[in-house]
């Protein structure tokens, strides 16, 4: 099987986060933070290690990661719990629908959401679009998509960091599909909360993510899900103190530690070299694809590490998936949760509906491209 | 436990269990030995509480090193 569709979920693992993930399955099955026991402190200090390793790769401090069970819980967390009032909030164009659907959602409360013009290639869209909305009024709250699930087209986060902080407001960041392949620093990047997956370029097991938290943010994330949190068990609320004030119930361990061990390869075999390699596959991907025909590239102009989008001309994105999976082939058809990005993709065709995405990970070959390129040649082939 | 800590050494009680940890990896760092362990003898209205345990060190140094890192200890 080839598998290309690490934007959703990184595939294989490496080794190093199978083992400790197994690890943490067999010896760590106590509770942390409710218990004295030698056993509990055990896994308080290996759940502490992957806090420590995920907030190094993200530049914060330890307690200011909350373990989440994907980035859809993270970033609800994060809009929920920061709307106060009747807030004024943008957002761009590239968004999952784990940032659209709780916006929405605050929208039919009352709160105001405005969505900035976003181009798939051009970042001076996207920051005039700020500019002009900063100078009309002030806004409370940007949600921001480091890198495009569909396009690969990464923003300029600092620049628009920057002019919403001069505007007062704070800005959460969706790091899910960045994470691994570029270099997402909290302060770096000039962004308040982070929020992303772990099963993606972390490369931890399914069902895990984070928030990391800017060290000094001032401002309150009130807790969405509330619950047991080991202290201050007599109150009526959750602690003040973080991570515990997010972190409701018993944390999934294995899958932290997974994500853990995730940060620490990714610090070990190194981002850029990471991203190097899958520049080189996606490369390969673009200059095979675009010589045969009926192959309509979608992104090829894009900046992006990963992913390559493309149609075949007068075939359905979910019939080529099917076609391509008689040849073991695992990519990725339709609008993959993006629908406000492949509308800016699809202009005024009126024909459109989604696209195929290929996005390549760190253990895809050179030796896969070549056979991904033979099979759609084939089944573009078949079609005359 | 208490006996042990009153004798040979002293407790630091540091709230919650990620800061215990913290603390613990910080006085590592700086060649302190200490060991994360529970609070004892608090109502069970305030919950689990975890703090270090150091052996051998002044507790005046540790302290100063614990405050130095942002630390609030009474």
């Amino acid at each position: 099987m080839i598998y290309m569709d690490n934007s959703a979920t990184s595939y294989p693992k490496p080794v190093s986060v199978l083992r400790a993930t197994k690890n943490a399955i067999e010896k760590y099955g106590f509770n942390v933070g409710r218990s004295g026991s030698k056993s509990a402190l055990g896994c308080a200090d290996a759940l502490f290690g992957a806090r420590l390793a995920l907030s190094t790769l993200v530049g914060t401090q330890p307690e200011n990661i909350v373990f989440t069970y994907n980035a859809t819980y993270a970033l609800n967390m994060a809009i929920l719990g920061l709307a106060k009032g009747k807030m004024s909030i943008a957002v761009d164009r590239f968004a999952h629908n784990s940032v659209l659907r709780p916006l929405y959602r605050l929208r039919s409360e009352g709160h105001t959401v405005h969505f900035l013009d976003t181009d798939a290639e051009q970042d001076r869209v996207i920051t005039s679009s700020l500019k002009k909305l900063l100078a009309k009024e002030k806004i409370d709250l940007l949600v921001l998509t480091h890198t495009s699930n569909t396009t690969g087209k990464v923003l300029p986060v600092r620049k628009l960091a920057d002019m919403a902080h001069a505007g007062g407001a704070t800005v959460l960041l969706d790091a899910s599909q960045g994470i691994g392949s570029s270099q997402i620093d909290l302060s770096l990047l000039g962004v308040d909360i982070l929020a992303s997956s772990g099963h993606k370029g972390l490369y931890g097991i399914m069902g895990t993510g984070f928030l990391a938290i800017r060290e000094g943010f001032s401002g309150d994330v009130t807790p969405i899900i509330t619950g047991g949190s080991g202290i201050l068990s007599g109150s009526q609320g959750m602690p003040e103190t973080f991570p515990e004030r997010l972190e409701a119930g018993t944390v999934g361990l294995p899958g932290a530690i997974s994500m853990g061990e995730g940060a620490r390869f990714i610090m070990h075999e190194g981002i850029d070299a990471i991203a190097e390699h899958e520049r080189t596959l996606r490369h390969t991907l673009l200059s095979g694809l675009s010589v045969i025909p009926k192959v309509q590239l979608l992104n090829e102009r894009v900046n992006a590490n990963s992913i390559v989008l493309f149609n075949i001309k007068n075939m359905p994105s979910e019939a080529l998936a099917e076609r391509l999976d008689e040849y073991e082939i695992v990519g990725r058809a339709g609008y993959h949760c993006a629908p406000l990005a492949h509308r800016i993709l699809s202009g005024l065709n009126p024909d459109y509906d989604g696209a195929f995405r290929l996005s390549v990970g760190y253990f895809n070959t050179r030796r896969q491209c070549d056979k991904v390129l033979s099979a759609v040649s084939k089944i573009c082939g078949k079609m005359n | 436990m208490d006996l042990l800590r009153e004798n040979d050494g002293f407790f630091l009680d540091l709230g919650t269990i990620t800061y215990a940890q913290k603390a613990k990896r910080l006085l590592d760092d700086n060649g302190i030995a200490s060991t994360v362990g529970k609070s004892v003898g608090r109502s069970m209205g305030e919950g689990c509480s975890y703090g270090v345990f150091v052996r051998g060190r002044k507790k005046d140094e540790v302290l100063l090193l614990l405050r130095s890192a942002g630390y609030k200890i009474n």
